[in-house]
């Protein structure tokens, strides 16, 4: 039996929340990278 | 005494004929062509294996999938010596999980830590997985759970795709893995129409600098804890695919571990031969030769052309926001097969603008992209299972 609703919903969440999920730890990097490279340059 | 002289060849059907061939023509693929041999090899001869009719290495329940057993059973002729490797290595999941380890003791994920938007390609990249999975079901050959695993073959990743078909739809994990990895090999074919497609020449000229910024020895040993951290606490299914990974990379970088980061190599080796005879023994004539089989190897195409739309598309949205752009050919990397996506990002560069070298650059999404596979294999595993 097809699902098409339940497939839609899975679909779209599923792309939604893997690119927030690696948008979310991209910025996290980005902040400690910045953190780090700030350290390093002070030091 | 007379099962001496027992012959398989008068029960051989025209099945297992053609499946002889298919196996041929991947060990052919892998020694001749030099495709995927380390998978495509023993993929091929795991074929040969179960289709030679009352060889005993392998038997299967009525609906096709391998019986179960132990030791006890073997010794009584019930199962072969592949069904205890299918039951202890893949039923467990044991065996692409370890793979993964061994895959992230051999990844250098400085280009991504140089360049963290790359992780948004990674994800980006993934469109083909949710696209296919949509179509196959909407097909109404397939189940949810099937067209799951047959979407995530647009990831490129063998493990997660492994992974997840051994938990959702394990009647359909000879096919997938065959065709999962030996389209790997034709991402040179199918990724460069789509760039020159979906990209300017202007946009494919776009110059990068050749050198990536020098990550730090911290920022190393950081990524996989907060990689496997974040994960975990945002897609918990997706905990043991990224664990796994992140744990080997964590071997490579710390600088104290190098002995088990090599151990972990060697055993990856080991047991991507064992995944690939497995994968082979799973591709009986019965089981191989129906339409779904043939729909997997088409859906399969239009998995990877649609990731690489993905891919793409992210990067010159990104650029929209950017005051120095970067070539949009970067983001198709996100496809993760590594290295042969950001190998043809340095090629199509190449082809555009001589001067221009993408492949440091190309790998960021390109390791980004087995990140996102892994989630995408804990999204499902969490809505489906």
């Amino acid at each position: 039996m097809v699902q098409w609703k339940l497939a839609f919903l899975i679909s779209g969440a599923g792309y939604g929340i893997n690119i927030l999920v690696l948008i979310i730890i991209s910025v996290i990097i980005w902040i400690v990278s910045l953190m780090i490279q700030k350290k390093e340059k002070a030091q | 005494m007379f099962g001496l002289y027992e012959s398989a060849l008068g029960q051989m059907t025209l099945g297992n004929l053609a499946m002889l061939l298919i196996g041929g023509v991947l060990i052919y693929l892998g020694i001749v062509k030099k495709m995927e041999p380390i998978l495509l090899v023993p993929i091929g001869f795991g074929i040969f294996m179960v289709n030679l009719p009352i060889a005993g290495i392998m038997t299967y329940t009525s609906e096709g999938l391998p019986a179960l057993g132990g030791v006890k059973e073997i010794a009584e002729g019930k199962i072969g010596i592949l069904n205890l490797l299918y039951y202890y290595g893949l039923e467990t999941e044991l065996i692409p999980l370890l793979i993964f380890l061994g895959v992230g003791t051999l990844m250098d994920f400085s280009p991504t830590i140089a360049r963290p938007i790359s992780l948004v390609f990674g994800a980006t990249a993934q469109l083909g997985v949710f696209v296919v999975f949509l179509i196959a079901h909407l097909s109404g050959m397939f189940s949810i759970n099937e067209s799951a695993c047959i979407g995530i073959i647009g990831g490129s990743d063998g493990p997660p795709t492994v992974y997840l078909t051994v938990a959702l739809a394990p009647v359909l994990l000879g096919p997938i893995t065959m065709v999962a990895y030996s389209y790997m090999a034709l991402v040179p074919i199918l990724q460069p129409p789509v760039i020159r497609l979906l990209t300017t020449k202007k946009e494919r000229m776009i110059m990068m600098k050749p050198q990536i910024r020098k990550v730090s020895k911290l920022e190393l040993i950081l990524f996989p804890i907060i990689v496997f951290i974040v994960a975990s606490l945002l897609v918990p299914k997706s905990a043991p695919l990224v664990g796994m990974l992140m744990f080997g990379n964590l071997l490579r970088v710390s600088g104290v571990t190098e002995r088990l980061a090599r151990a972990g190599g060697i055993l990856n080796d080991i047991l991507i031969l064992l995944l690939g005879i497995s994968v082979g023994s799973l591709m009986p004539a019965q089981v191989f030769f129906n339409p779904r089989t043939l729909l997997i190897i088409g859906l399969a195409v239009l998995a990877f052309i649609f990731s690489t739309v993905g891919g793409l598309l992210g990067a010159k949205f990104i650029n929209l926001f950017l005051k120095e752009k970067i070539n949009p050919i970067i983001g198709a990397a996100g496809v993760s097969a590594i290295p042969m996506a950001a190998r043809v990002a340095q090629i199509e560069g190449q082809k555009a603008n001589p001067k221009n070298y993408l492949l440091m650059h190309a790998l960021g999404p390109n390791m980004a992209g087995a990140i996102g596979t892994s989630l995408v294999a804990g999204i499902f595993m969490g809505m489906l299972r």
